[in-house]
């Protein structure tokens, strides 16, 4: 939903990213903590996921200046986590400690394209759906959880034991 | 220094006697340059998870990410001088930014080969060198497409450069308490993403944009040399590295790895950029491509 105009000027936005960057550092930090001592990184890389794509659908209900607030909060902390517990999730997945940098080169390649196609596709959709951001949140959040879905797998092809740290 | 290499001629053993107590890390190079090369199997397999080494890249990492993650953060800065006083386009300069960090993801790549081939520290300094000279090109652009070759090109290809090295090196130290590591690096690109656009947007109505944004580089000149000077690759490097890892593929797990991070940073861009266009709704429109840029905590990162 698209909050009303005046709520938010250009300068008080600014507020809203450095509170979306201030607590993402500490939110990285914990979840290393998290996958080391409890969880394990891969799964805590899905978790965080799947944190975000709740977060992205729960954008649809914020109509208040005070709730965007909340929700940067929110969204701060659950895409910190995921970015910060992807690069751990990737390392553990490599057995050979000298390849650890194609690797994860390799993945970073990979998404390059997926960063690229973003924004543009997020516009064609705010743009299909005359200028209402109500769609492209849906589909943020969906396209997280179909990231969830993958991610399981992969997840259940290192080990099919559920309850494992992996 | 010329004693301690009389003592290295005699043998390790002389030196170890001879040397004394308050100088005990004389007497532990001299040991370590007497010992054969024990470091080529048995220590390389096991990370030290911890220690003052270990602990000294996670700082170069912290400092490293600040300016491969963090320093494209000012960019949102840059996009509103450039429309406002350069009256350029809006969308056509958000596509400098987009292909900032399009070339910056792409350019892991490189940077992940070349850091296992031993090139680490190499990536790191020329990363630096490139983002330099690409910051002090920004200041004195005026012209479309020096601006892009400056910001898009430049500091693209060089941010790209030093990611992947501090990554590999400080992932090389850590086993139990990896992603703790890796993670605290991380948490740089915050630092980052703090410290240059305010900077730049405090500097500005004093100095004027081209000393802020000189200002700004020379920030990143003491973090980079700080970075560039802690790190230390641990593994010798692997030989016949290239630059893509075909037998990857084969692995069912990583590549289902790759398709699902794919996604998850297709929609994450957009979430994050959207933080600033749903917030205000009437704010050039035109900006929509644009604004994500501001927010950008880090393709990688």
């Amino acid at each position: 939903m698209t909050l009303p105009g005046g709520v938010f000027t250009p300068t008080t936005t600014v507020n809203l990213l450095l509170v979306t960057n201030a607590v993402s550092t500490p939110a990285r930090v914990f979840i290393g903590w998290i996958a080391d001592n409890h969880l394990g990184p891969f799964n805590t890389y899905i978790m965080s996921v799947a944190s975000l794509a709740v977060t992205l659908f729960s954008w649809t209900a914020v109509t208040t200046a005070p709730g965007m607030y909340i929700w940067a909060v929110a969204f701060g902390i659950t895409n910190g986590a995921a970015q910060a517990a992807y690069v751990g999730a990737i390392a553990g997945l490599t057995k050979d400690p000298k390849r650890i940098g194609i690797r994860i080169g390799m993945i970073f390649g990979i998404i390059s394209f997926a960063v690229l196609a973003g924004p543009p596709t997020a516009g064609s959709i705010i743009d299909a759906t005359g200028g209402t951001y109500h769609w492209a949140q849906v589909w943020g959040g969906s396209v997280e959880l179909l990231a969830v879905v993958i991610l399981m797998v992969a997840r259940w092809f290192v080990a099919s034991d559920l309850w494992v740290a992996v | 220094m010329s004693s301690i290499k009389d003592l290295e001629k005699k043998g390790p053993e002389v030196t170890v006697t001879v040397v004394p107590i308050s100088h005990s890390q004389v007497s532990l190079s001299s040991v370590e340059s007497g010992t054969p090369p024990a470091s080529e199997k048995g220590e390389e397999d096991e990370a030290p998870d911890g220690g003052w080494v270990a602990w000294r890249q996670v700082i170069a990492g912290h400092f490293i990410n600040a300016i491969s993650c963090g320093y494209s953060a000012t960019f949102g800065i840059y996009q509103l001088y450039y429309t406002e006083a350069l009256n350029l386009p809006a969308a056509q300069i958000a596509w400098i930014g987009s292909f900032q960090i399009f070339l910056n993801s792409l350019v892991c790549l490189l940077g992940g080969s070349l850091s296992d081939a031993g090139y680490a520290r190499h990536c790191v300094w020329a990363g630096s060198l490139c983002v330099l000279i690409g910051t002090f090109m920004t200041s004195i652009a005026t012209e479309y497409y020096q601006i892009f070759l400056a910001q898009g090109v430049l500091q693209g290809l060089g941010l790209g450069l030093m990611y992947m090295p501090s990554t590999s090196v400080v992932s090389s130290y850590f086993k139990r308490k990896r992603s703790l590591a890796l993670t605290i690096a991380s948490a740089g690109t915050g630092t980052g993403a703090i410290v240059f656009p305010a900077t730049v947007q405090f500097l500005i109505p004093k100095i004027g944009f081209a000393w802020a944004v000189r200002c700004s580089g020379f920030v990143a000149v003491v973090i980079c040399v700080i970075g560039c000077i802690l790190l230390k690759p641990r593994l010798a490097p692997r030989k016949g590295a290239a630059i893509v890892d075909v037998s990857a593929f084969k692995e069912i797990p990583y590549v289902l790895f790759a398709v699902g991070t794919w996604f998850f940073y297709w929609a994450l861009y957009f979430g994050f950029f959207y933080v600033r266009i749903t917030s205000i709704p009437y704010y050039i429109s035109s900006l929509v491509l644009g604004l994500p840029i501001t927010n950008r905590s880090p393709v990688s990162h």
